[in-house]
């Protein structure tokens, strides 16, 4: 059966970045806006995350995944926000003066007419092909996520015995999730002298069940044939290489990677947007509008957050300037700047700006600095200047500044 | 620093700041003489609870029958002693309960005695 829809706003994805741009549209006077999923469940990656730690900044308290979700699609609901379950969004095609989206469920076909599409896909695991992981590839070897998953949403524990790869903040939260099932996690390892995720998981994870972290470490080898049977890890010298004189075996049946997450642009690239080759998300505008005009981005498709909060508040602002751009308030004939990430700085998001504007910036540096200073500047002008005393890659900084009217060039931040 | 006084650095898991607040205390006393690296208050007080007898909020899933799901996930109200946690698991593993559950239904009142409540945070349907 083929069924045709008319909306304004269409936003692909109703994890918290969808269901909080759906909302910050709501509230910006729109009231043609649908949700599209592919999960039979709205709330996308928060549903397994059972954890606690979320809503800290946006409602004071500490949440689970499940909880925090359902607060907005509780608040969809009530406004009247459709929100479309099981549904596949496979294209996406430019028209003239809107947006044919083609999406699939059981037993239908979607053709979608809208004016304006927000993307709020979310990310996905790098897997042992994205890392070559060395050795073999016997059964055992799942990504954190996809373990998380299964163990709590299905009812499946995927091992007894494991080796966690990098230590990412899903990994370390499955750490003390396996732990808690009754499985033994014998080690972290983690290619960097810095761990991979935030110092209270490390504290709280793996600190709590005395589960060792072996940093500026690597993988020599997997083994095992129809099953993991163990792993060889051994330490890197100054050099990067890895010091097999103090190489060690460790017997285990399952390997869990925490390796990153990777932005889920398949649906952006066919659209032509342009990606930033560091975030792997689109390159965006204040408004956090994309290179296709009328098309926005929010959330970890955009850029891995380490925060859902911070994720929901920058999907309300792309729910906004979506609305503004609906409604024709949206002057496409903006003057373009672009920002460059500087000096241990990894990225900065937005990468281009326009003059006389506020905007948050979202950026992460290369490496742990202990009394940082962020500036940014323009040609030789300081925008604004921000003192930390500690920071390190895991943690997404978030600086709002007030372009100025008249720029010169691009903008640049830099640390120090 | 005077000799029977020694110095421990703890990060506080209380928010995304992740303090590194540095505390000296004496082990034989368990008195805290002095506390730096707090951004705010409720990391002062996090690290003096933390010392002697950590706290951490239990979250987990529990076995859902006849539901749409076959878990439900479920964390507990307030915080409880680190040593708890262990036997709460045993408690929490040998439940099951009956679709449907709904986010904020209690499953476990007072569990082993312990000052909180164990309730769903993920809702199941019936089957």
């Amino acid at each position: 059966m083929n069924e045709k829809i008319n909306v304004s706003i269409l936003i692909i994805g109703a994890g918290p970045a969808g269901t909080a741009a759906a909302l910050g549209a709501k509230e910006a006077g729109e009231d043609s806006i649908l949700i599209i999923d592919r999960d039979t469940r709205a709330g996308g990656i928060l549903n397994q995350c059972i954890h606690d730690g979320f809503g800290l900044m946006r409602y004071k308290r500490a949440l689970s995944g499940p909880e925090y979700a359902q607060l907005d699609i509780d608040s969809c609901h009530k406004k009247n926000i459709p929100i479309l379950t099981d549904t596949y969004v496979h294209t996406i095609i430019k028209g003239d003066d809107h947006f044919t989206i083609k999406a699939i469920a059981t037993g239908r076909l979607y053709s979608i007419k809208a004016k304006a599409v927000i993307l709020a896909m979310g990310c996905r695991e790098r897997t042992a092909g994205a890392i070559s992981l060395p050795g073999s590839r016997p059964a055992g070897i799942y990504t954190a996520g996809t373990a998380q998953r299964l163990l709590n949403m299905q009812n499946t524990l995927v091992g007894r015995s494991c080796v966690i790869v990098g230590s990412g903040d899903i990994g370390l939260i499955m750490a003390r999730r396996m732990t808690l099932e009754g499985a033994k996690v014998q080690a972290v390892t983690e290619l960097q002298s810095y761990p991979g995720g935030l110092d209270r998981n490390i504290r709280q994870c793996l600190d709590d069940f005395d589960i060792p972290l072996y940093l500026e470490t690597g993988i020599v080898s997997v083994h095992g044939n129809d099953r993991v049977c163990g792993i060889t890890i051994a330490p890197l010298r100054s050099d990067r290489t890895l010091d097999m004189k103090n190489s060690q075996y460790i017997t285990c049946d399952t390997i869990l990677l925490s390796v990153g997450l990777i932005p889920e642009n398949e649906l952006s690239r066919s659209l032509d947007i342009a990606i930033d080759p560091i975030t792997q998300g689109p390159i965006v505008t204040g408004d956090l509008m994309t290179s296709c005009p009328g098309v926005f981005a929010c959330g970890n498709v955009l850029q891995v957050h380490d925060i859902v909060d911070l994720v929901s508040e920058e999907a309300k602002r792309a729910g906004r300037t979506a609305v503004s751009f609906v409604s024709g308030a949206y002057a496409d004939t903006k003057e373009l700047f672009s920002i460059y990430a500087g000096e241990k700085i990894r990225y900065c998001v937005p990468q281009v700006i326009t003059p006389s504007s506020t905007t948050t910036l979202s950026l992460r540096v290369t490496e742990p600095i202990t009394d940082a200073t962020i500036s940014i500047t323009n040609d030789a002008t300081l925008i604004k200047k921000r003192r930390y005393s500690f920071t390190q890659p895991s943690e997404m900084i978030q600086i709002e500044i007030s372009v100025p009217e008249n720029l010169v060039g691009s903008l640049e931040v830099n640390c120090e | 620093m005077n000799n029977d006084s020694t110095t421990k650095i703890l990060t506080c898991i209380i928010c995304p700041n992740s303090c590194r607040i540095s505390l000296t205390y004496d082990p034989d006393t368990q008195e805290i003489t002095s506390i730096h690296g707090a951004l705010c208050k409720k990391g002062k007080d996090w690290v003096e609870q933390e010392l002697f007898k950590p706290m951490r909020t239990l979250c987990s899933s529990i076995r859902i029958t006849g539901g749409r799901e076959p878990l439900a996930s479920i964390r507990t109200t307030k915080a409880v002693s680190l040593s708890s946690i262990k036997e709460l698991m045993e408690l929490i593993k040998a439940s099951s309960i009956k679709a449907p559950v709904e986010i904020g239904q209690v499953v476990l009142s007072e569990p082993l005695g312990l000052d909180c409540d164990v309730i769903i945070t993920r809702g199941v349907d019936r089957l």
